[in-house]
């Protein structure tokens, strides 16, 4: 498979200003390293504040990185100038949470995917026209307001705003998680349908294990800012590795896991507080991702072996 | 224990025709028992939560309907007498524990403040110690604010408060969903030992059916201001009666294989303004007969579970109640 993404080592600090005084640095991403390849769909998993969102934006180079390396095919787009990526952007879309704040209010819906496409006036009225019928809406909303839509059709929207440069990759932040159950399956089934009629590839952002565990060939799981496990779909579901995932997918099944909460010093595996499977080597190092069987890595000292 | 029959809440807006929300919604629960209240967003699940506690907001009624709770029907009592209902024999807790809770007094204050019973300062500091500890926080915490505590143990704080007057009902509304997976299972399986453990009435509203069959004794599912099916959790997750609990089940992406296409339910919620005649699931509902047009349809009963659709309705044996 072709090599779509690649990030190699990648940080992301936030500088906050402490109400107080002062400045808190926010390490939000801790040496990202993460291939994509064309044509897959990469689910990623974490509890909130993990970094998901965060190396979704660095990826589109939303936000710049602290240090490290990003490639777009064999582009490095780490450093390139505005300039050169608005160019190169119409390839990578975003669709966001929440299909209320993403929207301009003040916009028909058409003029809103009209913006997006690339073209002479009617071609992009074409485009806007075609992508409101392939996202499940109808031609007569051209000419509707964000207000006029349900959330559902917001979220329809945004996608179809989204595939108005016809981008080969999109990054799905959350898409379904302010749905409704009946919603969410509609939007889920619309994911499928798109990837299919445009050769996409997805990175999918959710806290939902079941919902990427639908939609995903491999899964990435995140913790405080690292990937501590990364596999294929069925690899993570049936058979995780890594403490955390394992109490991920529990929850997910309705199990609690005792989780141990000691207080030890902040070195070592960022896990190493909650993990029921503490041994003192843990705080020796930080674990790198290792292979356990092909294409199943996991940063953990003991399970990694 | 709890029971509610025939309740009917229409909103009155000023100069506008009223809008009927809830109807016919009856369901009680034992003490000890927990009852799932499932429903798409605005189906009229947290408008039923504040009926229960008379906090409804300004433009919506109680048109009729009894709501009995311990012997006394909340509809005819005075607001001087809901005071000592709320709290004391009910207790609620939210979705975002963080706006329920003061930002400029400690937990342990909080708690504190809600005890009705009459005691003295030491007394009651020991009764918050004993909450906290009940509910997996420390001590500790008694002096600790609320942005010093993550979300889950916010959420601990707020049902040692809603359980600090040992109330016979709970009311949990979405008590979990804004919280991270591993510790909504937490907080929901602590609900459910301190529900079992002190034999509470627990209302539980959520818009999870899954999460709602697992914690749930008993279903009830609400569609559109009606509940359309209600009867053993475990029993209606495994073989649902009404159309509408099908679809909802059928929605979960756990139930397929990964990429098979869901089974989407085709439409959208109704508007409450303007409802569809006969059954308002109609216009959904794939195994709609001619009378689900134009007539509402009863309640029917299968064995323990009731349900609102007219397929219930000839071949099984049926009672209208």
């Amino acid at each position: 498979m072709e090599k779509l993404w690649e990030l190699k080592k990648v940080n992301k600090t936030y500088q906050l200003t402490d109400p107080l005084g002062g400045a808190i640095r926010l390490e939000a991403l801790k040496d990202i390293d993460l291939r994509l390849y064309q044509g897959e769909t990469l689910g990623l998993v974490g509890e909130s504040g993990s970094g998901k969102s965060t190396l979704g934006k660095v990826l589109l180079r939303l936000l710049p990185v602290s240090s490290g390396r990003i490639f777009f095919r064999t582009l490095e787009i780490t450093h390139l100038p505005e300039s050169r990526l608005r160019g190169l952007r119409k390839n990578f879309q975003i669709v966001f949470q929440d299909p209320y704040r993403s929207l301009n209010p003040r916009m028909k819906a058409g003029q809103i995917i009209m913006e997006a496409a690339a073209g002479s006036f009617s071609e992009k009225k074409e485009r806007a026209r075609k992508l409101l019928l392939d996202v499940g809406l109808s031609t007569d909303d051209f000419d509707r307001l964000p207000h006029q839509f349900s959330g559902g059709q917001r979220q329809r929207l945004a996608i179809a705003r989204a595939l108005g440069p016809e981008p080969e990759f999109l990054v799905c932040d959350e898409p379904t998680s302010n749905l409704d159950l009946s919603v969410q399956a509609q939007i889920l089934n619309l994911f499928l349908q798109l990837k299919e009629q445009y050769f996409l590839t997805y990175l999918f952002i959710s806290h939902n294990l079941k919902v990427v565990e639908f939609l995903a060939d491999r899964i990435a799981v995140m913790f405080r800012g690292r990937i501590v496990e990364i596999g294929k779909s069925s690899q993570i579901i049936r058979s995780p590795a890594h403490p955390y995932t394992m109490s991920l997918v529990a929850s997910s099944q309705y199990r609690v896991t005792r989780l141990a909460l000691r207080t030890i010093p902040s070195q070592g595996c960022p896990y190493a507080c909650f993990c029921p499977e503490f041994e003192n080597c843990c705080l020796d190092y930080i674990p790198a991702l290792k292979e356990i069987e092909p294409g199943h890595e996991v940063a953990c000292l003991i399970r990694g072996k | 224990m709890l029971n509610v029959k025939n309740l009917k809440v229409s909103f009155y807006h000023q100069g506008k025709i009223p809008v009927n929300i809830l109807s016919e919604v009856e369901f009680d629960i034992q003490s000890g028992e927990s009852l799932a209240l499932v429903g798409e967003s605005g189906c009229g699940k947290t408008l039923t939560a504040l009926s229960i506690v008379k906090l409804l907001p300004r433009h919506a009624r109680i048109d009729r309907g009894e709501i009995n709770l311990l012997g006394d029907n909340l509809v005819n009592l005075a607001e001087k007498d809901m005071l000592n209902i709320r709290g004391k024999k009910i207790g609620m807790i939210f979705q975002e524990p963080s706006s329920y809770l003061n930002p400029v007094y400690s937990i342990g204050n909080q708690i504190a403040e809600a005890i009705r019973a009459p005691l003295t300062k030491k007394e009651k500091k020991e009764k918050v110690f004993q909450a906290l500890t009940e509910v997996g926080l420390k001590p500790m915490h008694y002096w600790q604010f609320p942005h010093q505590l993550s979300g889950g143990m916010q959420q601990r704080s707020l049902i040692a408060m809603a359980l600090i007057n040992q109330p016979a009902l709970l009311i949990a509304d979405e008590p979990t969903t804004s919280l991270d997976v591993t510790t909504a299972i937490q907080i929901m399986t602590l609900i459910q030992t301190l529900q079992e453990k002190h034999r509470l009435a627990l209302l539980l509203i959520t818009h999870d059916i899954a999460l709602a069959c697992h914690f749930g004794d008993r279903l009830a599912v609400m569609y559109a201001g009606q509940i359309v099916e209600i009867g053993p959790a475990k029993k209606i997750f495994s073989s649902p009666l009404h159309p509408y609990t099908e679809n909802l089940i059928g929605c979960l992406p756990e139930k397929y294989q990964p990429k098979q296409t869901i089974s989407a339910i085709p439409g959208s919620v109704p508007d409450f303004r303007r409802l569809p005649s006969g059954c308002s699931y109609h216009p959904r509902c794939r195994y709609r007969l001619p009378v689900c047009t134009c007539s509402q349809p009863p309640v029917f009963r299968r064995d323990d579970i009731k349900v609102r659709c007219f397929r219930y309705g000839k071949t099984l044996g049926t009672e209208k109640s």
